[in-house]
């Protein structure tokens, strides 16, 4: 997967989690009104498009969605390189 | 007395050389808790010759309402709270609302009474800063220990009430036979009894890395909370358990039990700090055998054991399900709200 798909990833599932329509890199989560239970909707949806682990912590300890993004591309590109050696 | 957010403040070193009242509220615990973006943090701290005497935590949330309705202040305490806006981003929580503890942390290098006074002081300026900023600032779930810091800002026109309960037993040091033999007669003869009965059944809970217990605790603890009406998730509960046990404490401890298959049917974690335990959290399964005693051990025995085991003198059993924990030595010690 490259780099512009997983950031489309990241921000379709931040947008459905919160129910918007768009989101900027340096919108912050739960100043948008996300909660502990749209976090999870929003780590299950990573979840399943990126077949990654997310753990949610990161979207509690992230600015904003340009950083949820960069830590979602990092876990890609770790699972990708496991993949590889395997 | 200055307001900083935590990350102006150095590291605050290892939890033994503070005091507070409740797991929660200890350094590793206070500084996860400031890089959370649920809410904002900031925290008023006390220096006393340069160096720092005091930190009392204040949050702010970002939504109009509180997550749940157990921290907010119009549902805990709604007999002083008629004037509590009803947006929540009005709001200065002061002390915290994390595990349902508010209070300051001080240094236990400093004398009693220094300590209660920078205490004072720490709550006077909270409540300050919260006025000045336009906000509505308010502690919940304060225990009784601290309430006395409260006082300066009750006799500026705050309100205060009890609202909760929590059980707390003194242990002897000697061991857990003094335990049972410190015991009011009635409550002896029902501990007695129920020991026999366990020993009898064979059902002891084992003490297991918290670590390795997470995940197959969730779900138990998620399932025992539900049942007593409280909305959760498992990723949530284990999220919750992860950082307890990262909290910087001195020991910490899950006990499990398990049934002839190995399956967990029950359990229970406890924190020590210094001179005092803390139980945290309780999972039992719908079709455990032998429910009341297995619930008994995960409750009060096997934290009795294990907070014996590291020379405990007090063991803090929690605000929940006080009957059961009184009738086996524990004592009642009231939980206070202060707002305005």
């Amino acid at each position: 997967m490259n780099t512009t798909s997983v950031a489309d990833s990241v921000r379709e599932a931040w947008c459905a989690a919160l129910g918007m329509e768009s989101a900027a890199a340096e919108d912050n989560f739960f100043d948008l009104g996300g909660n502990s239970l749209s976090a999870i909707t929003f780590m299950e949806l990573i979840e399943s498009s990126l077949n990654i682990e997310f753990p949610i912590q990161v979207l509690f300890v992230s600015n904003d969605l340009a950083e949820v993004t960069d830590e979602c591309e990092r876990l890609c590109s770790s699972v990708a390189s496991a993949v590889g050696r395997a | 007395m200055t307001v900083v957010r935590p990350q102006e403040v150095g590291d605050l070193g290892a939890a033994s050389g503070w005091e507070f009242a409740g797991a929660a509220l200890a350094p590793h615990r206070l500084r996860s808790a400031a890089r959370d973006r649920r809410w904002q943090t900031w925290w008023v701290v006390a220096e006393l010759d340069g160096a720092i005497a005091g930190v009392i935590p204040v949050y702010r949330v970002p939504t109009a309402a509180a997550s749940e309705p157990i921290y907010d202040p119009r549902v805990v305490a709604g007999s002083i709270a008629p004037d509590v806006p009803d947006d929540a981003r009005e709001w200065l929580y002061v002390g915290g609302f994390r595990d349902l503890i508010a209070g300051s942390t001080v240094s236990s290098a400093l004398d009693a009474d220094v300590r209660d006074e920078v205490r004072r002081r720490l709550v006077t300026e909270a409540f300050a800063y919260g006025r000045g900023e336009g906000l509505y600032p308010f502690a919940i779930y304060v225990r009784n220990e601290e309430i006395g810091a409260f006082d300066g800002v009750v006799a500026g026109g705050a309100r205060s009430a009890q609202v909760r309960e929590t059980a707390v037993l003194e242990l002897p040091r000697a061991g857990f036979e003094d335990y049972v033999q410190g015991l009011r007669k009635r409550d002896r003869y029902r501990v007695r009894r129920e020991l026999a009965e366990l020993a009898e059944m064979n059902v002891a809970a084992v003490v297991e890395d918290v670590a390795d217990l997470v995940a197959e605790a969730a779900p138990l603890v998620l399932s025992t909370k539900q049942r007593y009406g409280v909305a959760d998730h498992p990723v949530m509960v284990a999220l919750r358990l992860r950082e307890w046990a990262a909290g910087g404490a001195d020991h910490c401890g899950g006990f499990a039990l398990r049934d002839e298959h190995g399956v967990l049917s029950g359990v229970s974690f406890a924190v020590v700090h210094g001179a005092t335990a803390e139980l945290y959290e309780l999972g039992l399964a719908e079709d455990v055998s032998h429910r009341l005693h297995a619930y008994a051990e995960l409750l009060v025995y096997a934290p009795v054991r294990f907070a014996l085991r590291h020379g405990c003198t007090k063991l803090v059993l929690g605000m929940d399900s006080i009957e059961p924990k009184a009738r086996r030595g524990a004592r009642v010690e009231l939980v206070w709200a202060v707002t305005g």
